[in-house]
């Protein structure tokens, strides 16, 4: 049994089938990436993991325990969301952002205690947002708000951390810095990762596994090298890539191809 | 921009508080008959000396005052909620047209002449309530909420409710007219100690409760499903405080009449000194809103003396170009 078992799970908007008998499991420690073409349900499913949506049929057990046998808080406690877009209804310091991961480790009433402020602090220096602390959220960068909501999911001090489309709206220097960051969770503090992603290559240069989702179902599972092959993809996409490998790192690299049968002859 | 600590929320409490016994001790001084401060105190303590000033102090100002503290209060409370549970920097009780349905609901009850005992604050009470339920089902509560739709949802509402009351105004016997008047324009011209008994307690234990679900409201201002992720139960949380706010409101405007804007204005103008946790934001919102209103009732009972303005000729006088202005500040982070 692994951290988070995924066991038949059947997902749709009314009468639209959106995720059809997923099955899959991810190891303690394990670092998913979940790819595959828009609307193949991947958004759908990490709503499904955090809880946001309940599956029609079938379940997601959370380390043995069904999912939705949690309490809110006692999830909120073991399990953190990094959304894709951050809202921010009022003007709120990065540090008053960070202070609400601590949220399900205090009673109702009680202020923050100096472990509360302490795991902050942690959280803070790891994203690199200490120097941030007193400005302005919605002043920040794309890239600075969200480390400042890394920051936030880590003062959960959650065991498992959930990503969507994480690098849809940075620019490359920052899409590195991202995985290399979550990469170093994962291998230093022992998180469990899952991370949609739009970004095939850098998906299968940091994943431990991919999940390559088409039309609601699981089309195949497993390391890089399996997954990212050029009949998968053109079988997925509907598009031919052409693979090769990362020269530095060894993982499968694709490079898109043009339709046009003129083009790059000229 | 302070920190929510206990030590700083009970210091900026205990300044505000500092600053509404002073602002209620010049709102008892002044008015049409203007006593001196000296007087006051042997006023307070002595029964015999000036009967007259006794009457106009004691009975009709000190109630006058008081209910003006604990509108303010609810008003400015209930602003803050409506506003982070609508996601939403312009929603306020008048805005959405809870008052004005409140006024409705307590004009229909002196036009049909309803007797029973506080026929009129029941019936405004219910107007609310049910102006709340129209507000929720309109615009579709559950799941994130249309700015857009909900402040034409107030609008429309507030049009329809006024072409009601209208209706009787024109139509209503002239010794009725004054009455329905005053929940047009909001008046404490006629505030007794039985209203300020009735409403502090709920204005204080309001207060109590809403400063309870402080962290709650802090998360919600993140968006909904984030507040989900940090382990809030978002619906549950949601429907709580709107009946918990609905509430207070129809229990404010029941006693009041329609005093516009100070939900708004208040809110907003302590966010930008001391920020936006509700933690700091709520306890003070209240006691600063409670200022706030007791100066502009002041106000309207001074101006043109010995005449008196209702009090929200001054509230929406202040609130409309203030309005205006949080409306250009939109996406600059507020409301955004």
């Amino acid at each position: 049994m692994g951290r988070l078992n995924v066991d038949g799970v059947s997902f749709s908007y009314q009468d639209k089938a959106v995720l059809s008998e997923i099955r899959f499991q991810v190891d303690k420690g394990g670092f998913l990436g979940v790819i595959g073409p828009n609307g193949s349900g991947k958004t759908t499913l990490l709503r499904i993991l955090s809880g946001v949506l309940k599956p029609v049929q079938g379940h997601v057990f959370f380390d043995g325990r069904p999912l939705h046998e949690y309490g809110r808080r006692a999830l909120a406690r073991r399990m953190a969301v990094v959304a894709q877009e951050f809202g921010q209804t009022f003007p709120m310091t990065a540090e008053q952002v960070v202070l609400m991961g601590r949220f399900p480790h205090m009673a109702r009433l009680a202020f923050e205690s100096a472990r509360d402020l302490g795991v902050v602090r942690r959280a803070m220096v790891k994203t690199d947002t200490v120097a941030l602390a007193h400005r302005y959220f919605h002043e920040l960068s794309g890239g600075e708000r969200q480390r400042v909501v890394i920051a936030r999911a880590l003062a959960q001090e959650p065991e498992v951390v959930l990503f969507d489309e994480p690098t849809a709206f940075l620019d490359i220097r920052h899409q590195i810095e991202f995985f290399d960051f979550v990469w170093e969770l994962n291998r230093d503090m022992g998180l469990t990762i899952v991370a949609v992603s739009h970004d095939i290559n850098l998906a299968a240069q940091y994943c431990r596994e991919l999940l390559l989702l088409s039309e609601g179902r699981v089309f195949e599972k497993g390391p890089a090298e399996r997954v990212v092959t050029e009949k998968n993809i053109e079988a997925v996409y509907r598009k031919r890539v052409l693979l090769d490998q990362n020269p530095l790192y060894g993982s499968p690299r694709i490079t898109l191809m043009s339709q046009l049968e003129s083009f790059g002859k000229e | 921009m302070i920190a929510a600590r206990p030590r700083n929320i009970l210091l900026v409490s205990g300044t505000l508080l500092l600053l509404l016994v002073l602002v209620m001790l010049g709102a008892l001084v002044f008015g049409a008959v203007s006593i001196r401060l000296e007087d006051l105190i042997t006023l307070f303590r002595n029964d015999t000396a000036n009967p007259v000033a006794r009457t106009i102090i004691l009975d009709l100002r000190l109630p006058r005052v008081l209910l003006a503290a604990c509108v303010g209060f609810g008003l400015a409370q209930c602003g803050v909620v409506f506003q982070t549970l609508l996601r939403n920097p312009l929603a306020e009780p008048f805005i959405l047209g809870i008052s004005s349905g409140s006024a409705l609901g307590a004009i229909l009850a002196i036009v049909t002449g309803l007797s029973f005992p506080s026929a009129v604050p029941l019936c405004a009470f219910m107007g609310g309530l049910i102006t709340i339920a129209l507000i929720l089902s309109i615009s579709q509560f559950k799941g994130p909420v249309n700015t857009t739709t909900l402040l034409l949802t107030g609008v429309i509402l507030n049009a329809f409710f006024y072409s009601i009351i209208l209706f009787f105004v024109t139509t209503t016997s002239e010794e009725k007219l004054h009455a329905l008047l005053f929940w047009l324009y909001g008046d404490l011209g006629r505030s007794r100690f039985s209203h300020v008994w009735t409403l502090a307690p709920v204005v204080l234990l309001g207060g109590a409760f809403l400063f309870g679900y402080a962290k709650s409201l802090n998360l919600l201002s993140a968006g909904e499903e984030a507040a989900h992720h940090m382990g809030l139960e978002v619906e549950r949380t949601k429907v709580t405080l709107f009946v918990a706010v609905s509430l207070i409101t129809g229990c404010v405007v029941s006693m009041s009449g329609v005093i516009g804007f100070v939900g708004l204005i208040v809110p907003h103008l302590v966010r930008m000194v001391l920020g936006s946790d509700h933690r700091v934001l709520l306890p003070s919102a209240g006691l600063f809103g409670a200022c706030f209103l007791v100066a502009a009732d002041t106000g309207a009972r001074t101006i043109i003396a010995p005449s008196e303005l209702p009090v929200g000729v001054i509230t929406a006088f202040i609130g409309a170009p203030f309005f205006i202005l949080i409306l250009n500040r939109r996406g600059s982070g507020w409301g955004a």
